[in-house]
């Protein structure tokens, strides 16, 4: 049972009062504009995929490259296409070649986590297989650009590659 | 940082131990404070703004309740609301948003709730201090998983707390008691129910396994945890009530609600029951604030319909032995009460540990034998290499230990004094080489 307090209660002035007020709303407002600052931080714009591929594409260099479809994908990534909304691949030409473009569309950012991780992993695979004696394929690969923006995943093996990136990341923002 | 972490076990913990008690009394309050934010940031410091601006709201909000309205009226209410819909809302935005949830935020919005109400039903007055406000708020060892320390219990231990060999003593054997719980019990049963729950080919008798392993894991985990910190406050002169007194030994669910995650049952029933009109109305009114308490407790642990459920389940156990057994069931034998009430808690934990309602339902139906054999190779194999684990985890998990600690202290010997305290620093150093040579494995309430 709660009990009550034999001290007799003091009122404050209404200065104090209306300071209370005003820390009590400045500190729900702060709360509210750091949740706001969070929830928000990771959205994108709801851009077209063909909007997006054609800006990568604008920017790419896919003279050693060939266009790939669902067999390259599941052979380079291990990932299932059926899994995607919408994607583009671009694979080396030739056995010593590294250039090469990816370019997915998921249905939403929890499942980009997986191409991601298996854009890493080809990275690896590609390093260690050219690692001791293809230098170039080797610098190619270390500046190598994999980025996530909300649906859209994008992995870049080119000598430009950060202007692919620098094209992908201003389409989308 | 984690209560099992040797980081916060042989440098964080002692440094503060040993600061505490040479810092001058009138600091002791902001020394403990800044150290808990530590504490907090180390983990999360991300979130840390979150717990500090919210203590500063709570804190407005207590005053202009206390100072401005006084008690009870209209104005006073309103006020009340406000804040409990500002901590409710909080607490809702980063439980049932992909926002990303803060460390403790589940344990320290309700320390914040219980400060309101207190304030609000003349149970402690608003604190002018913010600095005593802050620390009951985010006292590290309350912070993360709790237990739900309500202010009006803590507030005198705030202001004054007088050193005690005793309670410093008592202390550090509980934290070691929790930290055996945790390490060696509940993070050797988490790989087991691992291995046991992704099993292809479950049967009737890995399925039950599944869920033995997982409902003793939760209370050694979470059991350990809380005596942890309540080990961790009496160190600093704070005595809290137990969280968990041996709820598998209990006789009925309602039984097993006063012995499991006590101050969390306390919270609703003070906070939410009680003021409901608890058991003061019609038993339809009593069977409705029962139902509220439940699906909320079921809500509190998370948003997916596995929670919801869980709570409905309880609510419906509590109220079927609240209104309809009553007295028929001190007819059992008391170990068929038991072992039915820890078979009944064994079926609701299926939906903490599923992911999704069907996951849960698939659980049970393998449980009676649906779909899949009796038992298997595999499962005969697991179950004969964890049998000795399980006994004893069931063995730490009963008052056993404890009741067998107590009788060889009250003997009064030297020699049982010294076998006592030998087993404790040795299950301390077991514990010492457990952590060193296991992956870190988080609690399993930090989740909430």
């Amino acid at each position: 049972m709660p009990s009550s307090h034999a001290k007799p209660k003091k009122k404050p002035c209404i200065f104090t009062g209306f300071l209370l007020v005003v820390l009590m709303l400045a500190s729900a407002a702060a709360i509210a504009l750091l949740m706001h600052g969070r929830l928000f931080k990771d959205q994108v714009p709801d851009v077209g995929f063909d909007t997006v591929s054609q800006a990568v594409l604008d920017a790419s260099d896919l003279s050693s490259e060939k266009q790939g479809d669902n067999q390259t994908i599941k052979r380079y990534y291990g990932l299932d296409p059926a899994s995607f909304d919408q994607y583009l691949i671009y694979y080396p030409n030739g056995v010593m070649d590294v250039d090469e473009l990816l370019l997915v569309r998921v249905t939403d950012p929890e499942a980009a986590k997986e191409v991601v991780d298996a854009a890493h992993s080809r990275i690896d695979t590609q390093k260690a297989n050219f690692n001791g004696y293809g230098t170039n394929q080797t610098e190619l690969l270390n500046k190598s650009v994999i980025e996530q923006r909300g649906n859209y995943v994008l992995l870049v093996v080119a000598d430009n590659a950060d202007q692919v990136k620098a094209a992908f990341e201003k389409t989308l923002s | 940082m984690a209560f099992n972490n040797l980081f916060f076990i042989f440098l964080f913990a002692p440094v503060v131990v040993a600061l505490y008690h040479v810092v001058p009394k009138r600091a002791k309050n902001l020394f403990l404070l800044a150290a808990s934010y530590v504490f907090y940031a180390w983990g999360d410091i991300a979130n840390l703004p979150f717990l500090f601006l919210l203590t500063i709201m709570d804190y407005a909000i207590g005053l202009l309740l206390d100072r401005l309205y006084g008690r009870r009226n209209a104005g006073a209410r309103l006020l009340l609301t406000f804040g409990v819909l500002l901590n409710l809302a909080f607490l809702a935005v980063f439980k049932y948003t992909s926002i990303g949830m803060p460390l403790g935020v589940s344990f320290y919005t309700f320390s914040t709730l219980s400060y309101l109400f207190d304030v609000y039903q003349g149970r402690a007055e608003g604190e002018p201090n913010f600095i005593d406000m802050a620390l009951y708020v985010s006292f590290f060892p309350k912070v993360i998983s709790g237990p739900i320390v309500q202010y009006g219990d803590m507030r005198e231990r705030i202001d004054d707390r007088q050193p005690s060999w005793g309670l410093f003593c008592g202390g550090l054997t509980l934290f070691v008691s929790g930290l055996v719980k945790k390490v060696i019990f509940a993070d050797t049963l988490s790989g087991v129910f691992g291995t046991l729950y992704a099993m292809e080919q479950p049967t009737v008798v890995s399925s039950w396994l599944t869920v033995i392993a997982y409902s003793l894991e939760l209370y050694l985990d979470f059991s350990g945890y809380s005596d942890m910190a309540i080990g961790l406050a009496a160190l600093f002169g704070f005595k809290f009530d137990k969280n968990f007194d041996h709820p598998y030994e209990s006789k009925s669910m309602r039984e097993f609600w006063k012995r499991w995650h006590i101050s969390l049952g306390a919270w609703f029933l003070d906070y939410v029951y009680i003021p409901l009109g608890g058991n003061r109305c019609s038993k339809f009114r009593q069977f409705l604030n029962l139902m509220v308490v439940w699906v909320l407790t079921g809500i509190w642990h998370g948003a997916t319909i596995n929670f919801v459920f869980w709570g409905l389940y309880h609510g419906v156990l509590v109220c079927l032995e609240h209104f309809a057994l009553k007295e028929k069931q001190r007819e059992w034998p008391t170990w068929l009460r038991i072992i039915v009430t820890d078979l009944l808690a064994g079926i609701g934990w299926v939906f903490f540990f599923a992911p999704t309602a069907s996951e849960a339902l698939a659980c049970l139906q393998h449980m009676v034998g649906i779909g899949v054999p009796l038992a298997s190779g595999a499962t005969l194999y697991y179950l004969q290499s964890n049998f000795l684990l399980i006994a004893l985890a069931v063995l730490a998990s009963s008052t056993l230990p404890r009741r067998g600690i107590t009788r060889m202290l009250q003997a009064r010997s030297s020699i049982f004094s010294t076998l006592v305290a030998a087993c404790y620093v040795i299950c301390f150093v077991i514990c010492v080489a457990f952590m060193v040579g296991n992956t870190y494995v988080p609690f399993l309430y930090f989740k909430f």
